[in-house]
C-alpha cells in the first residue's frame, strides 16, 4: 500500500493522545491494533520483542507473570507501545526510569523510500533517536524491542499525604521521591491564595501483599455521550468536581493496597471523567519548567487560572529528570499538568500559559494540546530547528504526515 | 486437541489459533502469508508454549495439493483431531455481473480448494473413524445480492456440501460443522457503517470452541443471525429485489 499509494499516511495505535497524531486529512491512517503479536520474549535477561500495535495491558499479562515489568508505563492500559514510541512518553515513575526511549533497544521502522530499517543506538542512530519522540513521521514501526525491569513486587502500597498548596506539594515530593518508586499528586487549582493547589501527594512502593478484586481494561471512546454530548463542566460544577474528589480522598485511608494494574493506569474505570467533557471536550496543559522557577510559575499559573475565569477539573504534578532533547517532552524541573473544559475561555488561558512557560525557559507537552502551533513550538523547544532539518532529510517527499505534523511545522 | 487451520494468520483464523492454544492445543497453522504465520507461531510460543508449525499454501495456486497439506499436518502432528477452514476472500470486482476471472477466483478460494481440502482430511477421519471439519460459510449465502455475487454462491455451495459430508460421515463418527458467520471486526468490514453489530473475531472464535462440544451441523455467530436469514431467505421477491444492502 504504502509503494503504491502516494498519499501520505500515518501509523495509528490507540489513538489516545489528545493532540490528532494519527490522523490528516487527504491522508490514511494505518490501523495498527491487529500488529500487536509477542515476537520473542527471553524470560531469563527480560528482553521482549513486540509488534508496535501490542497495548500495554496486553505486554503486562505477558511480562508480569514471567517476573518482568516495563520500566515506565503511561496511564491507561490500551496505549500502543507504538504510541509510546512516537511520543517517548513518561509514566509516574518519570523521576526514576526516564521516558519511555529508555526501555527501548532496538526497532524496526519501515520506510517506502528506504526500506525497512534496523535501527537502535549502536546501529542507524540517527535513525533511532529521530523515530523515538518523532511522533511516527520517520516510517512505521514494525517490531520493537524493550528490555524490561524485574518486578519488585505483585501489589502498590499506596500512601496518601496531605498537602496545603502548590507549594508543599513540590517539597513534600522532593522530600519522598528517594524513598518512593513513583511520586505524584493531585491538587485542587480551584483553591485560593494559601490553599492553592491543596491536595494529595501519592507515595507508591512495590510490596506484595494480597490484593483483592479484579483489573478490566476499559475503553476510552470520544463516541461515549451521555445527555446527547452535554458538558457538566462549568465554573460551579468545576469546583464542585474538584471539591468532592478532595472529599473523597479525605475520607480515604492514609494507606491502602492496589492491585499492580489498577495502581498502573490509573485512568482506567475513570472513563466518566472525560464522558462528561461531552462534546465540549476537554483541553490539558501539561508544562515542564525548572525547579528554580517554580514558585514564580505557581503564582502565575493562580493569576491566570482566576483572571480567565477558569475551572480547573484536574491538576497533578511529577518530579521529571533527564535531558531535553528534540521535540519530546523531557528534562529536569517540575511537571503539571491542568485539565478544563475546551470552551472559549480557555483558549486565552492557554496562549497565556504559552507565555509564561516561554518566559521560563520551560516546555508544553505536544501530545497534550491541540492548539500548540508553529511560532509557539519553535519558541519553546531548542531542538526544533534540527529536528525539522533531520526529519525534511529523511523524508523528503512527507510519505508520512499528520495533523500534528502540518500543525507545528515540522 | 490436534488441530489444523486453514487461513490462520488473520481474522477468525488467528482468534480461533490463539483460543484453541489456550487450551493446550498442538497447532498446524496454514497462510498464504509467511511473515504473518511467523508472526503468530512466535505470538503463540511465547503466551502458551505449546507445539505450533507452519505451512504457507496458496489456496489458489496451481501447484495447491491438499494431500501435501495432510501430509505435512499428519507429519508435524503424529494424528490430527480437528481441521478449521476459517477462509474467506472477496473481491471489489466482485459486483453487478462479475467477469468470469473474477467468478473462478472467489469460487477456487472460497469454495473449491477448502471443499477438496476437506474432502482429503474427510477421508482421513472417515478411516480413523474419528474427527472433526469445522467450515466457514457466510450470512452471504442467505442472502445474495447485485455485490459480492460470486462469493455468496461459493459460500452456499460449502453449506450444500457440508450438509452431505455431514450425512456421510456421521455414522464414521466424524462432526461436520458450519460456521456461517455475520458481520466480523475483519479488512471485509473494516469502516464499513453496517445495520447490525459487528462481531469481535474473539468473540467469535470463543463461541465456535465452545460449540465443539455439539455433534455438528450448521450454527450461525452471532447467534441473531438465525432470524435475520430466515427473514431473508422467505421474502417474496417482488419485495427482495428493492431492498439495497
Amino acid at each position: 500500500m504504502l509503494r503504491s499509494n502516494e498519499a501520505p499516511v500515518i501509523a495509528r495505535g490507540a489513538g489516545l493522545s489528545y493532540c490528532l497524531a494519527s490522523a490528516l486529512e487527504g491522508g490514511h491512517s494505518i490501523q495498527s491494533d491487529r500488529f500487536n503479536r509477542i515476537l520473542a520474549f527471553d524470560r531469563d535477561c527480560g528482553l521482549i520483542t513486540v509488534e508496535p500495535g501490542v497495548t500495554l495491558i496486553e505486554l503486562i499479562d505477558v511480562c508480569v507473570p514471567a517476573g518482568w515489568i516495563p520500566a515506565v508505563l503511561p496511564g491507561h492500559p490500551r496505549i500502543t507501545v507504538g504510541g509510546c514510541i512516537g511520543f517517548n512518553v513518561h509514566g509516574k515513575s518519570q523521576y526514576h526510569a526516564g521516558n519511555f526511549a529508555a526501555t527501548v533497544q532496538e526497532l524496526s521502522v519501515f520506510h517506502p523510500d528506504h526500506g525497512e530499517v534496523c535501527c537502535s543506538r549502536e546501529r542507524d542512530a540517527d535513525l533511532f533517536l529521530l523515530t523515538v519522540g518523532g511522533f511516527g513521521l520517520t516510517g512505521y514501526v514494525t517490531r520493537v524491542a524493550l528490555k524490561l525491569s524485574r518486578l519488585q513486587g505483585g501489589a502498590i502500597r499506596l500512601k496518601r499525604v496531605p498537602v496545603a498548596n502548590l507549594i508543599a506539594a513540590v517539597e513534600c515530593m522532593e522530600r519522598e521521591a528517594g524513598r518512593s518508586d513513583c511520586v505524584y499528586s493531585w491538587n485542587d487549582l480551584n483553591r485560593r491564595g494559601r490553599s492553592f493547589g491543596a491536595g494529595y501527594v501519592y507515595l507508591e512502593q512495590a510490596c506484595d501483599c494480597p490484593v483483592r478484586g479484579s483489573f478490566r481494561p476499559r475503553r476510552l471512546s470520544p463516541e461515549r455521550r451521555i445527555f446527547g454530548g452535554l458538558n457538566f463542566y462549568n465554573r460551579l460544577t468545576g469546583r464542585l468536581e474538584s471539591r468532592l474528589y478532595g472529599l473523597k480522598e479525605h475520607f480515604s485511608s492514609g494507606e491502602s493496597v492496589l492491585g499492580l494494574r489498577t495502581a498502573t493506569f490509573p485512568i482506567n474505570g475513570k472513563e466518566i471523567y472525560f464522558t462528561l467533557f461531552g462534546r465540549t471536550g476537554l483541553r490539558e496543559y501539561q508544562m515542564l519548567v525548572s525547579r528554580d522557577r517554580w514558585e514564580e510559575v505557581a503564582a502565575q499559573v493562580e493569576r491566570l487560572l482566576r483572571g480567565h475565569g477558569i475551572s480547573a477539573t484536574l491538576g497533578s504534578l511529577k518530579l521529571f529528570r533527564g535531558n531535553r532533547r528534540g521535540l519530546e517532552f523531557g528534562g529536569d524541573g517540575i511537571c503539571l499538568a491542568i485539565d478544563c473544559p475546551a470552551n472559549a475561555a480557555s483558549v486565552g488561558f492557554f496562549e497565556a500559559l504559552d507565555r509564561l512557560v516561554i518566559s521560563v525557559d520551560g516546555i508544553a507537552n505536544l501530545s497534550k494540546d491541540s492548539r500548540l502551533r508553529e511560532e509557539v513550538v519553535r519558541r519553546m523547544y531548542p531542538g526544533y530547528s534540527d529536528f525539522s532539518a533531520r526529519l525534511g532529510r529523511f523524508d523528503p517527499r512527507r510519505r508520512f504526515d499528520s495533523s500534528l505534523r502540518r500543525r507545528i511545522g515540522v | 486437541m490436534k488441530a489444523v487451520i486453514v487461513g490462520a494468520s488473520t481474522g477468525v483464523g488467528r482468534a480461533l489459533a490463539l483460543r484453541l492454544a489456550l487450551e493446550g492445543a498442538s497447532l498446524f497453522l496454514v497462510a498464504r502469508g509467511e511473515r504473518d504465520l511467523d508472526s503468530v507461531i512466535s505470538d503463540l510460543s511465547v503466551r502458551f508454549q505449546g507445539e505450533y508449525r507452519k505451512m504457507v499454501v496458496d489456496l489458489c495456486g496451481t501447484s495447491f495439493d491438499p494431500q501435501d497439506l495432510l501430509d505435512a499436518a499428519v507429519e508435524f502432528l503424529a494424528e490430527v483431531d480437528s481441521v478449521f477452514f476459517p477462509v474467506g476472500a472477496v473481491s471489489e470486482s466482485d459486483v453487478g455481473v462479475p467477469d468470469p476471472g473474477v467468478v473462478e477466483q472467489m469460487m477456487t478460494t472460497n469454495a473449491v480448494a477448502v471443499l477438496k481440502a476437506a474432502s482429503c482430511f474427510g477421508e482421513y477421519f472417515q478411516k480413523r473413524r474419528q474427527g472433526r471439519i469445522v467450515l466457514f460459510s457466510s450470512i452471504a449465502a442467505a442472502a445474495p445480492r447485485n455485490r459480492n455475487t460470486a462469493y455468496s454462491a461459493a459460500k452456499a455451495a460449502i453449506e450444500t456440501f457440508a450438509k452431505g459430508l455431514r450425512h456421510t460421515l456421521e455414522p464414521s463418527g466424524v462432526r461436520v460443522h458450519v460456521c456461517v458467520l455475520g458481520y466480523v471486526d475483519t479488512a471485509m468490514t473494516f469502516g464499513k457503517r453496517l445495520f447490525f453489530p459487528i462481531a469481535s473475531p474473539v468473540r467469535i472464535a470463543d463461541d465456535i470452541v465452545r460449540d465443539l462440544k455439539s455433534p455438528g451441523g450448521r450454527k450461525y455467530y452471532p447467534r441473531f443471525w438465525g432470524p435475520v436469514t430466515l427473514i431473508l431467505r422467505h421474502l417474496p421477491w417482488w419485495f427482495y429485489r428493492k431492498l439495497s444492502f
